[in-house]
């Protein structure tokens, strides 16, 4: 799509959108928001990305492709798990780091689970979402 | 014992590498795994044969009953060495038979596979994992049969023996899970103890008739029996172990553990002696007629099967030393025989009697003289151990208190049968007329002899000194039944009864033979082929087959609209059924507040849903149905659910954003229906809208008084450090079932992203 209007707005857009899906998940122990949530604004952040730039452009930004955010995810969430179940006090036992990060959430388990959910509906909306996009060039 | 069977599963897995640097010696690297077995078994039945039996339990779930555990008696160890012991002379067999074959390694894993799922077949306690056990045979089973799966007949073989003994599977969980509902009892062994309780239940029968179904699928028996002629499409290693030596016996040690707990009532000894009876008879008289030897040895292993059937439903003692007996002189000169058909096969090229070329005891002798041995044994003919097992279930049949001398006859007309059977492998195969073809014998390795060669000379060494195997007969006997006084067998009985009955069956044997010599071979009576067993099965399995066809044609129509056509009408139905039925309409205005701007919002959503119908383009009509979420979403935010609301809205977006997408794949107009289904679709529509309605009514007709809610909010903090209770719940309190969601999202994404770019190379993604 080669809209004057959209690749201006989708360029101040798509950053403060995945930074928005950041703070959303970062505050969503506490207030509304978290780890669905954000992966599902930072899923429209990209594919706004895409509607203004194309595929191509994304898919040469993103470190890693879009399936593999799946992976990821799921494996994060799976991983913060395990200590739970290292320890003996059961599979998806949540511990607490006692201090605090500045700019950063309570960080513990029950956090990193949140960030694969967010990886996993992030990479999810991509894949459903990419390959319905007919592309012009 | 979990490392037995653990150990030969695991090898099983890494035949294929093995195979990469062994090549064809593959086999009998492998054939010391169940040397291993074997000697390990030998071992324990040596030392601690006082302490049986012996038990192993792992613990893994005893909520749910789960645990492994082991059993080892002398019924156990019975079966254990005869799969270890008759395994490892198939593997050497199966060296020389395979050597080259296409599938090799293949087969070995497969091979392997099934020896480890036996051996954890007969040595389970746990019914769970029996049951487990009995369907990897089954599996490893169908994957032999279909070892050439290239030929369609095979194929149709290897369907077939799945689908009777999978079937048979089922109904044995069914009889499973009604007897630990009756006692509440998980472990064979623990089940003995409410032998009385069981068979006085009124649900005695039904679990009878399941567990026996079972059995009788796994062991071939009458009317399930056609299955086990058709598996001779499998190589001949597998049928001499899997189909005459081990699997088809899973039915028969089935009987024999179960007679302790479920035996000795009228209702067993009937439905166990009338099956086994008509097996018996059906299946020598089939192996009399049959042409081709493998066929020939499948039919008399059925009939061999419907006598230890007879043996475990009459249940006395002499019944359960001769069937003991049996299946251990069954094993012996049975595997032979199939080995050996293996080998007359090879060298001539034919399994069909009416192909062999002539004079074939010249050109062949030691098969002829291997063949000889075990098919005296079969016979039932002295100094072999066949012979003392025939003359136990002679004991066994003047001993029984019921219909005494009709079994004596049945087993003297199928010892008959079994004689004429000898001839035809011996006189009729070995000595035909010289018929010059110009065909030769095809060499074969000679060591392809030895493993036939010990089978045949153990059943001529236990026929000469029985006594040998008393201890160890009785051992399995008094697994079954711990009353049994320990018995010694003899080859020589004296002059009595059972005795002149062996004479007489061996004279109408002979007589039979010549009798019946010229006769041909082929079922005549077309009208009685539509009614044999095999013909009903075909019946069965192509009327379902098409009734899946029909189904599926009328329900996957491949249109989406009636795909959502049919779910809606399903819910309609059965909710609706269930709502009224079970609930009733309850209404309580009193909790129903409206506010002003919810009649406001309710105004707005009918509009859009007004336009929504109306309108012909079909952008519009999606825009305003967007109305209709961002609605909703309002009113979640207005009841204090913003997280409900924040995600109803991003994700109604993004729906409209994938319909706006694939827009041009609909077709360009909305479709115009005839008024008839218009008013269909508007019935379902209206119908479902109506029922949730009332459902949710019906739902706040109490206000709702959960304690959950008060948990979760005096806890979050303290607990989980989050004062988000919706977040604090999916990512902590109920996290695993938030993670079995993320991975089914993942899933479904995945087969949309699978089906969408089917048909593109897009790999990008």
């Amino acid at each position: 799509m080669n809209s004057f209007i959209l690749t201006i707005t989708a360029r101040a857009l798509v950053p403060v959108m995945l930074l928005f899906s950041l703070f959303l998940l970062f505050r969503g122990h506490n207030l509304p928001g978290g780890g669905f949530i954000g992966g599902l604004t930072a899923g429209a952040a990209f594919v706004l990305h895409v509607f203004a730039f194309g595929m191509k452009h994304l898919l040469a930004k993103l470190p890693i492709r879009p399936v593999k955010f799946i992976a990821l995810g799921l494996l994060v969430s799976f991983l913060s798990g395990l200590p739970g179940l290292i320890t003996g006090d059961g599979l998806f036992k949540g511990y607490w780091l006692s201090w605090d990060i500045p700019l950063l959430p309570k960080l513990g388990t029950p956090f990193f689970f949140d960030v694969g959910v967010y990886l996993v509906v992030a990479g999810i909306v991509m894949v459903i979402i990419f390959p319905n996009i007919k592309e012009d060039s | 014992m979990l490392i037995c069977i653990l150990s030969v599963l695991i090898l099983a897995f890494l035949v294929p590498l093995l195979h990469r640097f062994l090549g064809n010696k593959t086999a009998f690297v492998l054939a010391a795994i169940p040397l291993t077995v074997f000697i390990f078994f030998l071992f324990q039945y040596l030392t601690n044969s006082i302490v049986f039996p012996i038990k192993e339990v792992f613990e893994w779930n005893p909520y749910f009953h789960l645990s492994l555990s082991f059993y080892l008696d002398g019924l156990s160890l019975l079966f254990c060495l005869m799969i270890s012991g008759i395994g490892t002379l198939i593997y050497i067999y199966a060296g020389f038979y395979m050597k080259n074959a296409a599938y090799y390694s293949r087969f070995f894993m497969i091979l392997t596979l099934f020896m480890g799922a036996m051996l954890g077949l007969v040595l389970s306690d746990n019914w769970l994992s029996i049951l487990i056990f009995w369907e990897m045979t089954s599996i490893t089973s169908f994957l032999l049969i279909g070892y050439e799966h290239e030929k369609p007949k095979v194929g149709a073989a290897a369907w077939q023996g799945l689908l009777v003994t999978a079937s048979g599977g089922l109904t044995l969980l069914a009889g499973m899970v009604l007897m630990a509902v009756v006692t509440g009892e998980y472990s064979i062994s623990g089940l003995s103890q409410y032998s009385k309780m069981l068979t006085e239940h009124n649900l005695y029968l039904p679990i009878l008739l399941c567990v026996s179904f079972g059995a009788f699928t796994k062991s071939a028996q009458v009317p399930f029996h056609f299955w086990l002629p058709n598996a001779m499409a499998a190589p001949t290693p597998v049928s001499a172990y899997l189909h005459s030596a081990t699997m088809v016996k899973a039915g028969i040690y089935f009987f024999a553990r179960f007679s302790p707990i479920l035996g000795n009532t009228i209702e067993w000894q009937i439905l166990l002696c009338t099956v086994g009876s008509l097996t018996m008879i059906t299946g020598a008289v089939m192996a009399f007629r049959s042409d081709n030897l493998k066929k020939l040895l499948a039919y008399s292993t059925i009939s061999a099967l419907g006598i230890m059937v007879l043996a475990f439903g009459i249940g006395t003692e002499e019944a359960i030393y001769a069937g003991i007996a049996y299946i251990i002189a069954h094993a012996l000169y049975k595997s032979s025989l199939f080995m050996l058909a293996g080998i007359i096969d090879k060298q001539t090229g034919t399994k069909l009697l009416s192909e062999l070329p002539g004079l074939l005891y010249k050109r062949l002798p030691l098969a002829f003289i291997l063949v000889l041995i075990a098919a005296f044994s079969l016979a039932g003919i002295a100094p072999f151990f066949g012979f003392v097992g025939k003359e136990m279930l002679f004991e066994m049949t003047l001993g029984t208190p019921f219909f005494s001398m009709v079994l004596t006859v049945i087993v003297l007309l199928v010892g008959s049968i079994f004689v004429a059977v000898l001839l035809i492998l011996s006189h009729k195969a070995f000595f035909k007329k010289p018929v010059d073809d110009g065909r030769d014998i095809k060499k074969v390795h000679g060591l392809l002899y030895l493993a036939p060669t010990i089978t045949a000379l153990a059943g001529l060494f236990f026929g000469l000194f029985p006594d040998t195997l008393s201890a160890f007969i009785s051992q399995a006997s008094i697994s079954i039944n711990p009353t049994l006084a320990p018995k010694h067998l003899a080859l020589w009985h004296g002059w009595n009864l059972a005795l002149l009955l062996s004479i007489i069956s061996i004279l109408a044997g002979v007589g039979l033979y010549y009798w019946n010599t010229k006769k041909s071979y082929e079922l005549k009576s077309r009208f009685l082929e539509k009614f044999t067993p095999s013909a009903i099965y075909e019946y069965l399995f192509n009327g379902m087959l098409r009734i899946g066809e029909w189904q599926t044609r009328k329900i996957q129509t491949g249109y989406l609209r009636y795909y959502a056509m049919f779910t809606l009408l399903t819910i309609l139905l059965l909710t609706g059924f269930t709502f009224f039925y079970k609930a009733g309409i309850r209404l309580n205005t009193s909790t129903i507040d409206v506010y002003f701007f919810e009649v406001l919002l309710g105004l707005i959503v009918l509009m859009a849903l007004g336009f929504t119908l109306i309108t012909r383009s079909k952008i519009a009509a999606l825009l305003s149905l967007s109305i209709v979420g961002i609605a909703i979403s309002i009113i979640f935010l207005e009841a204090g659910a913003p997280d409900l609301a924040i995600t109803f809205f991003l994700i109604d977006t993004l729906t409209i954003t994938i319909f706006v997408l694939i827009l041009h794949k609909l077709p360009k107009k909305i479709v115009a229906k005839n008024l008839l289904a218009k008013y269909r679709d508007a019935f379902i529509s209206l119908g479902i809208g109506l029922l949730v309605t009332l459902i949710l009514f019906s739902l706040t007709y109490n206000p709702l008084d959960s304690q959950l809610k008060t948990f979760y909010a005096e806890n979050s903090y303290s607990l989980a450090k989050g004062k988000n209770i919706v977040n604090v719940i999916l990512v902590d309190f109920r996290v695993l079932d938030t993670f079995g969601e993320i991975i089914v999202l993942s899933v479904a994404a995945l087969g949309v992203f699978a089906l969408v770019n089917f048909s593109k190379s897009n790999k990008r993604l």
